[in-house]
C-alpha cells in the first residue's frame, strides 16, 4: 500500500484498466495476481448489495463506483502491489480496501467517488499520512 | 407530550464509567486479520445526522440492541463493548437520544456524525481506527455460526 505514495497513480492509467476489464480479464499477465482475482470477486459480488442491506439504511455502491474499484484493483496488480488485506463497502456507499501490515501498519484506500480514493497510511511512531489518487 | 419516566431515565448524562455498545455488520469484519474489525465500522452514513449510534449497557444487553433490525438481517451483526472512558481519552463524547420506537438506550457520538466527519475526515478515521482496536478485542455477541 506504502507503494502508491512512491509510484503515483493517473487518471489514464486508471481509466484504460477499467476499459481493460470490461473487455476480458483486467490482470495484466506477468504481474503477480495471488489474492487480486479474489478482491476482484469481492467488488464484482458488492453489485448485488441493494438499498438498506444492512437492515439499518445502508446505501449500496454504484455500478461506477464497482467499475472504479475494479479499475484499480487492475491499477495496483500491474504495478505488482500486494493485494489488500480486506476490501469491503461501507454504509455510506463508498468501497474500502484495507491492508494490515506487521506490527501496527496500516493502510487503506476509500472510493468514495468514481476515480477517487482516499488513501491513509499509519506506520509506528510516525503521523499518520493522508492523500488522494489519482496523484499524477 | 408526555414524557415518560422511562425517557427521562435515559436522558440522563453519560457517566464516564459507563460503557457503549456498537452494532457492526459482518461487512466490517475479517477474521483473517489481527484486529478483525474494520475503521468502517465506525464510519457513519448520510442518515447519521446527530452522530453515531451506540448504546448504554446500563439500558440494553447486546442481543436487546439489534432487536429494530429485521429478523432476516439480524444475524449479521456482531456486538462490541466500548468504554465510554476510551472514547473520551480521544476526544469523544456520548450524548443520550432515546428512541421511542427502538432499543432503550440509544445514544449518539456527536463527534462522528455524518456532517462532522466530512468536515474534519482526517483526525477521524485515524479515530475510527482506534475504536476498532479496542473494539475487535471487546466482541460480546457473534453472528451465529
Amino acid at each position: 500500500m506504502i507503494a502508491v505514495r512512491d509510484e503515483p497513480i493517473e487518471h489514464a492509467q486508471w481509466n484504460a484498466a477499467i476499459s481493460r476489464g470490461m473487455n476480458g480479464n483486467g490482470f495484466v499477465a506477468g504481474a503477480a495476481s495471488d489474492g487480486w482475482e479474489s478482491i476482484a470477486a469481492q467488488i464484482a459480488a458488492m453489485q448485488y448489495l441493494g438499498e438498506d442491506w444492512d437492515g439499518l439504511g445502508a446505501y449500496p455502491p454504484s455500478r461506477e463506483l464497482l467499475e472504479s474499484a475494479l479499475g484499480l484493483a487492475y491499477v495496483l496488480q500491474e504495478k505488482n502491489m500486494a493485494p489488500p488485506s480486506a476490501v469491503t463497502a461501507s454504509t455510506s456507499g463508498s468501497v474500502v480496501m484495507v491492508w494490515q501490515g506487521p506490527g501496527e501498519t496500516y493502510g487503506e484506500v476509500e472510493l468514495t467517488r468514481p476515480f477517487h480514493g482516499e488513501v491513509m497510511i499509519v506506520e509506528p511512531g510516525k503521523d499518520p499520512e493522508y492523500f488522494e489518487i489519482p496523484n499524477a | 407530550v408526555r414524557i415518560t419516566a422511562m425517557s427521562i431515565d435515559e436522558l440522563a448524562p453519560v457517566e464516564e464509567h459507563e460503557f457503549v455498545l456498537r452494532r457492526i455488520h459482518r461487512n466490517a469484519y475479517n477474521s483473517n486479520l489481527d484486529s478483525p474489525i474494520l475503521r468502517i465500522a465506525f464510519q457513519p452514513n448520510q442518515n447519521d445526522d446527530t452522530g453515531l449510534s451506540v448504546f448504554r449497557e446500563r439500558f440494553v444487553d447486546a442481543t436487546g440492541t439489534l432487536a429494530d433490525i429485521a429478523p432476516e438481517k439480524r444475524d449479521a451483526y456482531f456486538v462490541a463493548r466500548l468504554a465510554v472512558l476510551d472514547l473520551r481519552s480521544i476526544g469523544l463524547t456520548v450524548v443520550p437520544e432515546p428512541q421511542p420506537q427502538g432499543p432503550r438506550g440509544h445514544a449518539v457520538i456527536p463527534e462522528l456524525s455524518w456532517q462532522a466527519f466530512g468536515a474534519e475526515k482526517h483526525a477521524l478515521k485515524a479515530k475510527q481506527l482506534q475504536l476498532a482496536k479496542w473494539a475487535s478485542a471487546a466482541i460480546i455477541l457473534s453472528p451465529p455460526a
